[in-house]
């Protein structure tokens, strides 16, 4: 017994150095690497920063910053700069970094077994848009591992090749567990131009029975929630036909839900009847319609907006407020509260909170 | 007999102390591990620039004080500074017995305000609701005393945001912490709740709410305390919270789905431990 008690005890003490020496070894090694970047700023800031704004020659600064290869320390060094800029300072700051050879060292590592490296280096290649990585990026997708195919898909999202689109948004859906506001995120990196391909597909869906089922093997719903969220980012007023044909078709409250969000930021109207969305029994579609009348200046919708003031659910009320607040309809809301009918409390919010001083006409 | 007796105390008294140890270590060789992946993550999926999105959720921030007339102005103005694109904040004053009220309408211009709010969880009768009209985003709650929970469940109730963040009264938060909070919410739909690191600031040189050097305190009861946060927070929670079994998210800095926080409950009114005592109703 005590010879286990004394064998356990001397284990413990040798997993408890080596924790400590694993620490101060790791630790160091941060230490060492922040030492080695705040010395490259101090020495080439300046290079760089005179390079970019075309007071040196690409040669010139090459010729700097060649004698100090240290490929890990470099990376950390540009990355602030390729976040900062874009358009001409930013394809300037690529081809001087494609001369170091940041680009082939880090696409060298694309291949490495090591999980890490292969992961930094995609996410650097991205960051330069280098499409030459495209195809071992999309490797990187298809694996099971959640953060590969996470770092992969904003990799191939910042170089922006819509032709990797499909297999991007098929592996988000499948094998991630991404909210719709972070593969929303991702997916906008692509640009704008995504758009036009979004309302491809989904047309093509609206003419043939799943296609997009089919085409990304999940959940219809799922897909057009993603695909309606981008056209809401980029107030995409182009994609307001589409909508209403899904809103016409689709029953889906997800989907219903995702389009009146992207209606109000969209801002532009509809040709459908919303009557029947603010009466429906999802409050989130009856809060979202209610915000959509405000945005578009629904007037004829007024009666309606003031009995969802006293809905059972109160973000409907605020938002049927807000909207009447948005239409100008201050005086029905006065009344509102000077008989205090139902909706009284949530008009005095609205107002109060629109700095609506109810003792005076006007703001 | 009394041989016997002492012989087992000892025996237990070294296993006790074995299986705690075996228990901590592996728990530290898991935060090692857990640390470094997340400092993986934040290098490759860059949160700094994905954050300045409008992709974030936005976030209910709620304070309740009781007896903070110290260190209540000076902590909210730290807040108020946090790097995050849409929050509100929402102090609850915990019936007060000291000047925290006075301090408050001081310095925030307060206003009262008729903020109307769903009562989802029962709470004290609260006397007056205020707006500052310095701060467009702060709000405070003057309630009758209830307790911390009490206070938490009141701010919940005010909430208009998605996500609810509960921070102490006398805690500082860093100017990046709410981004990194909020981005698991973010990149997984199955999270409904998560915890910050807390550390102790004794002995740091603090300025305008922020924490500009860590400093050792010279005390030595502080040194212990320093030692025990580390051991919860680094290794204990991270470790945990690895293995899929965290118990507990701190009181003082945790962040919430507020529609699960509601289903669950709200915050046990009658316990100190209910910061631990909500993570288990929210894990059944």
């Amino acid at each position: 017994m005590t010879v286990y008690l004394k064998l356990l005890i001397y284990i413990l003490s040798f997993s408890s150095f080596f924790l400590f020496l694993a620490l101060i070894i790791f630790h160091l090694r941060l230490k060492y690497l922040e030492k080695q970047i705040e010395l490259f700023k101090a020495k080439y800031s300046s290079i760089v920063e005179s390079y970019i704004n075309q007071e040196l020659t690409l040669e010139k600064a090459f010729t700097y910053l060649e004698n100090d290869k240290n490929y890990e320390v470099m990376k950390k060094f540009f990355k602030p700069y390729l976040n900062k800029y874009d358009n001409e300072k930013f394809d300037r700051l690529k081809v001087l970094i494609k001369k170091i050879g940041l680009n082939d060292y880090y696409y060298k590592k694309l291949n490495s077994k090591n999980k890490k490296k292969s992961l930094k280096a995609a996410s650097f290649l991205g960051k330069l848009e280098d499409r030459s990585a495209l195809n071992k990026l999309e490797k990187l997708l298809n694996s099971n591992d959640r953060l590969k195919i996470i770092t992969s898909a904003w990799a191939i999202s910042e170089i922006g090749d819509l032709s990797y689109l499909k297999p991007v948004i098929k592996a988000l859906l499948n094998k991630s567990e991404m909210t719709y506001e972070g593969t929303t995120e991702l997916l906008v990196n692509f640009g704008e131009n995504i758009c036009d391909k979004l309302i491809d597909y989904i047309n093509k869906d609206l003419k043939e029975k799943d296609y997009l089922v089919n085409k990304f093997e999940t959940d219809e719903y799922k897909i057009l929630s993603v695909f309606i969220d981008i056209f809401g980012f980029y107030r995409y007023k182009k994609s307001i036909k589409v909508l209403e044909r899904i809103l016409k078709k689709n029953t889906n409250e997800e989907v219903t839900i995702h389009i009146f969000k992207a209606l109000v930021k969209i801002g532009q109207p509809i040709n459908i009847d919303l009557k029947q969305f603010l009466q429906n029994d999802s409050w989130v579609i009856r809060s979202q319609s209610a915000k959509y009348i405000g945005v578009i200046d629904a007037t004829e919708h007024t009666q309606t907006l003031s009995y969802l003031l006293y809905d059972e659910n109160w973000w409907v009320g605020y938002y049927a407020a807000q909207s009447l607040w948005k239409m100008n309809k201050i005086e029905l809301m006065r009344n509102i509260i000077k008989n205090n009918n139902p909706g009284t409390e949530m008009c005095s919010y609205v107002l109060a909170q629109n700095n609506y001083n109810l003792n005076m006409e006007g703001t | 007999m009394l041989r016997n007796t002492l012989l087992t105390i000892d025996y237990i008294a070294i296993v006790y102390f074995i299986i705690i140890n075996i228990t901590y270590i592996f728990l530290n060789f898991v935060a090692f591990f857990s640390i470094r992946k997340n400092q993986l993550k934040e290098e490759v999926l860059d949160i700094e620039k994905r954050f300045s999105s409008e992709f974030y959720k936005p976030l209910s921030i709620i304070v309740p004080a009781y007896n903070e007339q110290e260190t209540i102005t000076d902590n909210l103005k730290s807040i108020l500074k946090l790097n995050y694109p849409e929050f509100e904040i929402i102090v609850v004053n915990d019936g007060s017995t000291d000047n925290t009220m006075k301090k408050l309408k001081e310095e925030f211009n307060l206003k009262t305000f008729n903020r109307s709010y769903n009562e989802d969880i029962e709470t004290k009768q609260i006397k007056n609701i205020y707006k500052s009209t310095s701060h467009p985003e702060l709000f405070i709650i003057d309630k009758e005393n209830g307790g911390k929970g009490d206070a938490l469940n009141a701010g919940v109730n005010l909430s208009g945001y998605p996500l609810v963040c509960n921070v102490d009264a006398d805690s500082l938060i860093d100017s990046k912490a709410l981004l990194s909070i909020v981005a698991p919410f973010v990149n997984d739909w199955r999270v409904v709740a998560a915890g910050g690191t807390v550390r102790i600031a004794n002995s740091s040189k603090v300025q305008d709410g922020k924490v500009k050097e860590v400093r050792l305190s010279k005390k030595y009861l502080v040194r212990m305390q320093v030692i025990e946060y580390l051991r919860a927070f680094l290794f204990g929670r991270v470790g945990w919270a690895s293995l899929n079994s965290l118990l507990i998210i701190s009181g003082a800095f945790g962040v919430f789905k507020k529609k699960h926080l509601i289903k669950a409950g709200g915050y046990n009114t009658n316990t100190v431990g209910e910061d631990m005592e909500l993570v288990l109703r929210l894990n059944r």
